[in-house]
């Protein structure tokens, strides 16, 4: 016996306001959105997902179905035939995927995440836009589901999600990301901005230096706090690049005494003057080999207090950050950055934004 | 109650509710792939030598393919999931984030489970028999159907009430409660073989999500205002509706992460009302408190204002699920000397060790004190790269926690 069906919220054909049937069948042609060429072998997946009870449709059962794409591009899917008892079909889901391109739903798009109305249950037209650099992997990801064969062709993709997600680096735990949120910036302040929050633009993330960089929505860079922060093989090569860089910072002078929880040592510095004033704080954290740089805009950080109780937040959550497994940290072995970049080294100006970068 | 349902309807677009949850499940689903991209789970699985992290396959078979009957049930139940959100496995295996998103996507399902996902101002979950001041009208509106409503949940002997959800997290009811969690993340460590191990770790994650779940649920005005009514027996209200017509899976990115806590409970609810529950319950009405119907407009600043906020505190409880290391000290005396990162409150630290064959064995079990955060846990003498470090008891502030670590060599 059938099960009952949901109104389908997809047209019959493209030539017709009739409703189609969850339960199909579905076919249609899909072309490359550029030159209009049939694609041969996109993944063609449905999920069926059924239903039980009256008022609450409790779902219980759920079934796919996969195919590919003839030579001409075209694909059909039969109309379902076994079905849950008593069941409700409540929703049917079609995928067309190709690697190299950006995959299709039947019930969503992915650029806006807006509902699709443009499908229909038979002679559809499927134009896959070529996956371009930028495009997300991980949204791409999450945005087509799936399961079994279009799940393994994905596979290629979620390794690349991986990889981007480690920035090749398997050993790339750090995460900045953890250790200060908009609303502890605002506790920390005072202030009642609105903040959106990235990475820096002005060094890749690495296994030993994330960055994060908390933007005034209403105000300029002066309201803006950035955080670097870096990450050493030994106490003693946190504290020799602390010695070097903390005097490279505008009016820098030492914290004396460091008060409780702002590490071993630390240093406060200012560059510009009256509302164009930013503070910096760099901090040595000797227990966790680390040097951070906070530098906070005066029309948030209003006096050191502020700048202090921000970077007290980040120093007591470091152990915290996501840290991966450092080198080895042999005698007398020394870590040698990179020969195209030197991570180690904090950029010594108050450089909150890179020029390249808007709002 | 007829315009109420056909209201909903011409919202929802759809005359069978596909959801008897607060969010409906692919804003749930969606609301923790934002949750994951903001919590540092993917560090964890690396640091644990998951080395695709969230994209490690994980799956529930044993090495002859034969399925632990905890597991085959918990197949049998992911059957129902919609295999669209992504979160439905093949064959026992998947991804470790669809596990995570299989946990959440189950919570939302019965009305066994989601009778305990609210949490009034009062940190009173659901209860229309107290409900007589200001839910009056409402509550007698609904009286006359509510028996008929009641006997379309076939198999559950539903009487209008439920745990407040701070406490169903917990509660030894719950398959997919804290305990479930912890006891799967310690067989995560300490199981003898890998497949063992990583089927453990598939039983966390979907116990992870589950609690991210409940605790998304009560990000959702009429969970925090206990309407179930308006929000289940209708099923697809406004705002829920709303928020899975115009994202669907794609809900807008977290607000960042959510404030740390060192409690489960707090992130519901906490004495200085900062709470999810607290904060939602004081800020948003919910379609039974509103005089009016909502317009689309402010459906959408709603869900606009509201998603990423819940993102966020649930990444926080995703960090807070999979929070700690511990660290290794060589000493002077030559001993190693354990350290965590958190206070850690008494427990038991066991050391394991993986022989020729792969198979992990205990090695020996010490039960340990409090200790402050980064003081020393421990000594042990003659450790290895090939021990492995677990403390299993309870954190700092009671918490029960499990953190497993191995000696970098």
């Amino acid at each position: 016996m059938a099960p009952e069906l949901a109104p389908a919220q997809f047209a019959a054909r493209s030539d017709t306001t009739q409703p189609g049937s969850l339960l199909g069948p579905f076919d249609g042609r899909v072309t490359d959105g550029a030159s209009g060429h049939p694609l041969p072998g996109a993944i063609v997946w449905v999920s069926y997902s059924f239903c039980q009870g009256e008022v609450l449709c409790t779902p219980i059962a759920g079934q796919t179905w996969s195919g590919e794409t003839d030579a001409d591009g075209r694909y059909a899917v039969p109309q379902l035939s076994q079905f849950p008892a008593a069941s409700r079909l409540s929703r049917t889901t079609l995928v067309v995927y190709k690697r190299g391109y950006l995959g299709y739903r039947s019930d969503r798009y992915f650029e806006s995440a807006r509902p699709r109305h443009d499908f229909t249950q038979q002679r559809n037209i499927v134009k896959l836009e070529r996956f371009t650099e930028g495009i997300s992997h991980v949204e791409h990801l999450a945005f087509l589901g799936g399961s079994g064969p279009l799940r393994a062709a994905l596979r290629a993709e979620a390794l690349q999600a991986s990889y981007d997600a480690g920035a090749g680096n398997t050993n790339h735990a750090f995460d900045a990301g953890t250790l200060l949120s908009i609303e502890e910036v605002r506790q920390a302040t005072g202030s009642t901005d609105d903040f959106t929050t990235e990475r820096l633009g002005d060094r890749a993330r690495t296994a030993r230096y994330d960055s994060l960089h908390f933007k005034s929505v209403t105000r300029g860079e002066e309201g803006d706090v950035a955080v670097r922060i870096f990450l050493y093989g030994t106490d003693t090569e946190a504290e020799k690049n602390f010695e070097e860089f903390a005097p490279s910072l505008p009016s820098a002078k030492a914290v004396d005494p460091v008060p409780d929880g702002l590490g071993s040592r630390a240093a406060l510095a200012r560059d510009g003057e009256g509302e164009r004033m930013i503070f910096g704080l760099i901090v040595l954290d000797k227990t966790q080999r680390a040097v951070v740089l906070v530098t906070c805009g005066s029309a948030l950080c209003e006096d050191a207090e502020h700048i202090q109780a921000l970077t007290k937040k980040i120093i007591s959550r470091l152990p915290r950050a996501g840290r991966g497994p450092l080198a080895p940290d042999a005698p007398g072995q020394k870590v040698v950055a990179p020969a195209t970049q030197t991570p180690e080294q904090p950029d010594p100006t108050f450089k909150l934004r890179e020029p390249a970068l808007h709002r | 109650m007829k315009t109420i349902i056909i209201a909903a309807v011409a919202v929802g677009g759809s005359s069978f509710p596909t959801s008897a949850q607060a969010w409906e499940r692919e804003t749930d689903v969606g609301l923790t792939q934002r949750a994951v991209q903001h919590s540092a789970l993917d560090a964890w699985l690396r640091h644990h030598g998951y080395e695709a992290g969230l994209h490690e396959e994980l799956g529930l078979r044993h090495a002859d393919g034969t399925l632990e009957p905890r597991d085959a049930a918990l197949l049998g139940q992911l059957v129902a999931v919609d295999a669209a959100l992504g979160a439905a496995p093949d064959d026992g295996r998947q991804p470790a984030l669809d596990w995570l998103l299989a946990g959440t996507a189950l919570e939302g399902v019965g009305i066994e489970r989601i009778r305990n996902h609210f949490l009034d101002a009062n940190q009173h979950g659901l209860d229309e028999h107290e409900r007589l001041d200001a839910m009056r009208v409402r509550f007698d509106d609904v009286r006359a159907g509510l028996g008929t409503f009641r006997g379309a949940f076939t198999g559950v002997n539903f009487d209008g009430t439920g745990l407040p959800a701070s406490r169903w997290v917990d509660a030894t009811s719950n398959p997919l409660s804290r305990r479930a969690f912890i006891a799967a993340q310690l067989d995560t460590l300490r199981s003898a073989t890998p497949k063992l191990r990583e089927a453990a770790l598939a039983r966390a994650l979907v116990a992870a999500g589950a609690l991210l779940d409940v605790l998304q649920s009560v990000g959702d005005p009429a969970n925090a205002r206990n309407d179930f009514y308006t929000n289940t027996i209708v099923a697809r209200s406004p705002l829920e509706a709303y928020a899975a017509e115009r994202y669907g899976m794609l809900v807008p990115p977290a607000l960042g992460k959510g404030t740390p806590r060192d409690k489960l409970a707090s992130f519901f609810h906490s004495a200085d009302g900062t709470g999810l529950a607290d904060e939602v319950g004081r800020a948003y009405r919910s379609p039974a408190t509103q005089a009016t119907r909502p317009t689309k407009e402010q459906l959408a600043i709603t869900t606009d204002a509201l998603l990423p906020h819940i993102a966020a505190q649930s990444a926080a409880l995703l960090d807070f699920l999979f929070r700690g290391t511990l660290d290794f000290e060589t000493t002077t005396e030559g001993p190693i000397a354990v350290h965590a990162d958190i206070g850690l409150g008494a427990g038991t630290l066991d050391l394991y060790t993986d022989t020729a064959d792969g198979t992990r064995v205990l090695v020996t079990t010490r039960k340990v004190a409090a200790v402050p955060e980064t003081a020393e846990l421990a000594r042990f003498p003659g450790v290895d790269s090939k021990t492995l470090f677990v403390f299993h008891g309870v954190d700092a502030a009671g918490e029960p926690i499990v953190i497993g670590a191995r000696r970098t060599p």
